[in-house]
């Protein structure tokens, strides 16, 4: 059906890994073994320059698209200050924060909640 | 010297660090413009949708996990809100547009020729190509995202990227065809 199904597992995968070693995003094992093939398949390696045009054409694509004008960071600006002194959750990694949130849930009413529900907590 | 990176970043937008809120955005808007500029083909329109994107972040950096790259991060709240945006269009401005989309870059094979400007050809050719496969082709080679990072922005598995990105590249190679250019692939 096609060229995927035509030829060996291997060799598909490898096909199919092109467009992501042109633009470098492969793993460092994939992207040796790509190298590989590339060396020593000169089909693969005419097809790894038609991926190179498609990513040369698609970057200048992009490229032609221009940028926002400077009225995007001004309308999120404003709206970062409407939302006032409002500052953001404190995200750094609290652990004495979590540690207490924590055994916050052991509390003495908690405890006694539970203890109240205990079989043996109730009166003889 | 080295940059702060986006993660870092992050950890001081969630702090309420507006400064650093500004070097975010001035390191990511242009591109995540440019993505949602090709969803919602129209400028103005990008421009608020990038707005919202980064207040976003804003909101949300104290839940930024860290586990995908900050830009992958940005780009899938930008096609969460892209696509949005996109259902919330009347059906009439749709039907204008994707009829201008529909545009054949094979229409005029002979012209294009003519031109005898090979990047010319193909770049129409990939004006020609589906959201689908504009989209994919645009995340691995414009935005420079792995597998992995592909399948997190457009919430597929990353076999289907595989194949997804295959059938793009191979529907380009028909189009390119039809307009004259012969690649001997696929």
């Amino acid at each position: 059906m096609t060229t995927l199904n035509k030829e060996a597992p291997e060799r598909q995968d490898l096909e199919a890994l092109l467009p992501w070693h042109a633009a470098g995003t492969l793993a460092r094992r994939d992207s040796e073994r790509v190298e590989r093939a590339l060396s020593g398949d000169r089909d693969l390696a005419l097809q790894y320059d038609l991926v190179r045009e498609e990513l040369n054409e698609t970057i200048h694509l992009n490229e032609m698209l221009g940028a926002p004008s400077s009225r995007a960071m001004e309308k999120l600006f404003a709206a970062i200050e409407a939302e006032g002194a409002k500052a953001p959750v404190r995200r750094s990694f609290d652990l004495g924060g979590r540690i207490s949130e924590f055994l916050s849930g052991f509390a003495p009413r908690t405890q006694s909640r539970s203890w109240r529900r205990l079989p043996c907590s109730r009166p003889l | 010297m080295q940059a702060t990176s986006d993660e870092v970043l992050i950890g001081r937008i969630a702090s309420g660090d507006r400064l650093a809120m500004q070097v975010l955005f001035a390191r990511h808007h242009v591109r995540v413009y440019r993505f949602v500029l090709r969803v919602v083909r129209d400028e103005t329109k990008a421009e608020d949708l990038i707005s919202e994107v980064f207040l976003d972040v804003w909101r949300q950096a104290d839940r930024f996990e860290g586990r995908s790259a900050v830009s992958t991060w940005l780009l899938a709240i930008a096609r969460f809100k892209a696509l949005s945006a996109l259902r919330r269009r009347p059906d009439e401005e749709l039907d204008e547009e994707a009829a201008e989309a529909i545009e054949d870059p094979s229409d005029d094979p002979e012209e294009s020729l003519a031109k005898k400007d090979k990047s010319a050809v193909i770049r129409k050719c990939l004006e020609g190509l589906s959201a689908d496969h504009r989209e994919i082709i645009d995340l691995v080679y414009y935005h420079e995202k792995s597998v992995e990072e592909v399948a997190e922005i457009v919430g597929i598995p990353e076999n289907t990227v595989k194949t997804r990105m295959f059938y793009a590249r191979k529907k380009l190679a028909e189009l390119l065809k039809a307009a004259g250019i012969e690649r001997g692939w696929p």
